[in-house]
């Protein structure tokens, strides 16, 4: 079969015709060699160009998720017993031991192991092969450099970020610390932050052992030293709280918010009493508050901070920080937002007298004071961009200090076990340890603890761990090296004699001051007598001087040793400029 | 053989030099004989048990027709040195620096 | 049924312009640069096909770019075409600044 199918398509629907035809070859550009363009080539042989003949590498970071894990126990008891043996009855198990004993399989066995046993042990008291040579041949002439490791990071569990201003140790032992959270960034405190701070336990950054919850943040949490269950707070309102751990999360006891601070109540602290329930508080309102937790109603005892000691606290300096030493309990010490530094006398009858010397201090707020655990007449302070060591004697100034730094420090404390050593705190994330003794210009040790500011840092007792605190909440636990945290051979006499050269040095400076200040009133006083006339010239002078700007007068000086120069310079040109005309026409003569 | 002889050779081993304890466990883990006390025994017979049959277990496993005869336990303090039978283990503690205390 | 000759035609001055300003936008007063040619070349081309597809006539388009350092070669270049002379055409461009020459030929064929 075949099948058609007959298909008419017009030609003009075909398109236009094609009607191509040969276009001849066209010469598009022609651009002839050109020597003179060539010739601002250099042609260079050999050619350096450097290879790297390595494999390319490119870096990349991953974070991975943190595992949290959570301790929980089993209780296990022997088992393996025959049915009918119970393995608590120690009948029981003495007769069904008994029985094995006298089992013939039993007695061939331990015999024969026995042997086996023997051999091997007397194999090891015949030569000991792991015996470790030269064991006693320790080189003690190196000694270890100082380090310190990072043993835990305790994260605020809260998804705001807000600063761990405070830590204070557990009293029994390095298990627990209590950290008090708070942003006290100027207006950044969110109103929808969270208050809680928390007690955490050492061996465990997972989830805090108790949850503080106060009426307002804490910016201050401290243990009692005598009751390890109470601790006391100071809240960003002004209020102090005490807590009992027994008791739950909530405080047990606040202050009234009429008898409080009126601004954050940024230190707590214990006082020694037979009680152990007494402790002060201070805040920047300028006062200094006494209270017993037993009746919280009523502040004891309180002291305005006045610099004019007369209790007006309009002119009261605002207090950063204490100072209080349980060996000391009628004195303590305030640091000042203004930078000073004031010593005071609780004995003290009226608030003059209990204001008993205010130092000069730092240029800015004092963040941390602490007398020296060794030596308390030596005490460190912290404020602007150093550390400064004072000794009581010294009014005017202190005797030993740090350089300044680049970042602000924010908080100090010396060791509890070294008399020369003492731990700053920095806002770049810088933790440094000071060993006075061996050098005084560095840190012996700088540890970069997190990338954002450390806000505080705390020692625990026995010197080896410390923990610090950031600006977003992240206590981390550090732990120093042997060498930092045990006393050295007579230290504690080095140390002192230190302390007591500076004092001696710093005394003769005072000394000397006081003299040309003497000398100058003297002079002063002299003005009137015979030398009347110079004296008036050199104060003409003096007038002129100061009539004119320094800086203008510099640029005057400057200019004007330019242009002599340059005068100078001239002259010289001419001349030899002169001489050689001199000479051509001379030569051109000759030749005539 | 008889009892006196099996405490003979107990007596004996325990007599060496460094050997701080001797311990017999039987096949389930339970302790027949030892010169400790209590706890320590319950804890060592109890571990060692698990450890040893898992170490045969190993030996086996590479090789089945090789078995283990002996396991030795090096630590800094002492030499645990394990005697397995198809019933019982016999667990030897001894000190590999004299003087040292158990724990 | 035939259109406009100016709409069907390979119109050699209107596309020379053309080409003229895509070389002065991709190249413009930039000295000879090794590692810019390849961007420059590449730039010339696309802005010259840019702008002949936006006249919308029925093109194909055939766009080269050669560039070359003034450094006293010469450079010579031909073509050759079996087309329809009548619609067809093809335009070259020769342009150059101090340090460089840039050639562009655009082949036309009409559809």
């Amino acid at each position: 079969m075949e099948i058609v199918y007959v298909y008419t398509k017009k030609r003009s629907e075909f398109g236009r015709q094609c009607n191509f035809t040969d276009r001849s070859a066209e010469l598009h550009i022609n651009i002839m060699p050109e020597e003179s363009e060539s010739e601002n080539f250099i042609a260079k042989n050999p050619i350096d160009i450097g290879v790297q003949v390595s494999k390319e590498y490119s870096e990349h970071e991953v974070n991975t998720i943190r595992f949290e894990t959570e301790n929980r126990s089993i209780n296990h008891v022997e088992g393996g017993w025959p049915k009918d043996v119970n393995p608590l009855e120690p009948e029981q198990t003495i007769r069904y031991r008994k029985k094995v004993e006298k089992d013939e399989l039993y007695m061939n066995t331990v015999v024969q192991l026995g042997n086996v046993m023997e051999h091997v042990i007397k194999q090891n008291n015949a030569i000991d092969i792991y015996e470790t040579y030269f064991d006693d041949m320790t080189n003690e002439e190196v000694e270890d450099l100082p380090t310190a490791k990072t043993i835990n990071v305790f994260r605020d569990p809260n998804p705001v970020q807000r600063t761990a201003n405070h830590i204070s140790w557990y009293i029994d032992g390095p298990k627990k610390i209590a950290a008090s959270y708070c942003n006290l960034e100027f207006k950044k405190a969110r109103s929808d932050a969270c208050v809680d701070s928390y007690i955490w336990d050492v061996e465990n950054p997972n989830k805090p052992e108790l949850t503080l919850k106060p009426i307002s943040p804490l910016v201050c949490i401290e243990f009692n030293p005598k009751d390890t269950h109470v601790l006391v707070g100071g809240c960003y309102n002004g209020q102090v709280c005490i807590f009992d751990t027994r008791k739950g999360s909530q405080p047990v006891e606040i202050s009234l918010i009429e008898k409080s601070h009126r601004d954050p109540a940024y230190k707590t602290m214990w006082v020694q009493s037979k009680t152990g329930s007494e402790f002060f508080s201070s805040s920047t309102d300028g006062q200094v508050l006494w209270w017993d937790y037993r009746k919280l109603q009523d502040p004891i005892e309180t002291l305005i901070l006045d610099r004019e000691k007369k209790g007006d606290i309009k002119n009261a300096y605002g207090a950063m920080s204490l100072e209080y030493e349980s060996t000391m309990p009628t004195k303590f010490m305030v640091g000042t937002e203004q930078g000073y530094i004031i010593n005071c006398n609780r004995r003290g009858k009226s608030d003059a007298e209990k204001i008993a010397h205010i130092y000069p201090g730092h240029y800015g707020p004092v963040y941390a004071l602490q007398r020296n655990p060794f030596f308390p007449k030596n005490f460190l302070t912290v404020g602007d961009w150093t550390a400064r060591i004072w000794s009581e004697e010294i009014k005017e100034d202190c005797i030993m200090w740090t350089k300044f730094h680049m970042s602000y420090l924010s908080d100090a404390q010396w060791s509890p076990v070294r008399p020369g050593v003492f731990f700053t705190t920095k806002m770049d994330g810088t933790l440094d340890v000071w060993d006075f003794l061996f050098k005084q210009n560095d840190p012996t040790l700088n540890i970069q603890v997190c990338d954002e500011p450390l806000y505080c840092l705390r020692a625990q007792d026995h010197g080896r761990l410390i923990a610090t605190g950031s600006q977003s909440g992240t206590i981390t636990l550090l732990e120093l090296s042997d060498n930092l945290c045990t006393m050295q051979r007579n230290e504690k006499n080095l140390v002192s004699t230190m302390f007591e050269r500076e004092t001696r040095r710093e005394k003769i400076l005072e000394g000397r001051i006081r003299e040309l200040k003497l000398k100058e009133k003297e002079k002063a006083g002299g003005i009137h007598d015979g030398a009347d006339k110079e004296k008036k010239d050199e104060n003409a002078e003096e007038a002129s001087l100061k009539e004119v700007d320094p800086i203008e007068k510099a640029e005057k000086d400057f200019f004007k040793i330019v242009e002599e120069e340059k005068a100078k310079r001239k002259k010289k040109m001419d001349q030899n400029e002169s001489n050689t005309e001199n000479q051509t026409e001379k030569n051109e003569e000759k030749q005539n | 053989m008889s009892v006196s002889e099996v405490e003979e050779t107990i007596k004996r081993i325990s007599a060496h030099k460094g050997v701080m304890g001797l311990i017999v466990v039987n096949s389930e883990g339970i302790p027949i004989k030892t010169t400790l006390d209590n706890s320590t025994t319950v804890q060592y017979a109890g571990l060692l048990h698990h450890l040893t049959s898992k170490a045969r277990s190993v030996v086996r496993d590479i090789d089945p027709q090789n078995d283990l005869t002996f396991l030795r336990i090096r630590s800094k303090k002492h030499e645990i040195m394990v005697a397995p039978d198809k019933e019982y283990l016999l667990i030897v503690i001894q000190s590999s620096d004299t003087n040292q205390p158990l724990h | 049924m035939e259109d406009n000759a100016e709409d069907t035609t390979f119109v050699v001055d209107e596309v020379s312009t053309i080409i003229k300003d895509a070389i002065e936008g991709s190249i413009g007063g930039n000295a000879y640069q090794q590692n810019k040619v390849n961007s420059w070349t590449s730039s010339v081309v696309e802005t010259c096909l840019n702008q002949l597809t936006k006249l919308g006539k029925p093109f194909k388009y055939i766009v080269t770019c050669v560039i070359m350092q003034k450094n006293g070669a010469g450079l010579h270049t031909a073509s050759s075409c079996f087309w329809d002379n009548t619609t067809d055409g093809s335009c070259t461009v020769r342009w150059e600044n101090k340090t460089m020459y840039c050639i562009v030929s655009v082949f036309g064929l009409s559809i």
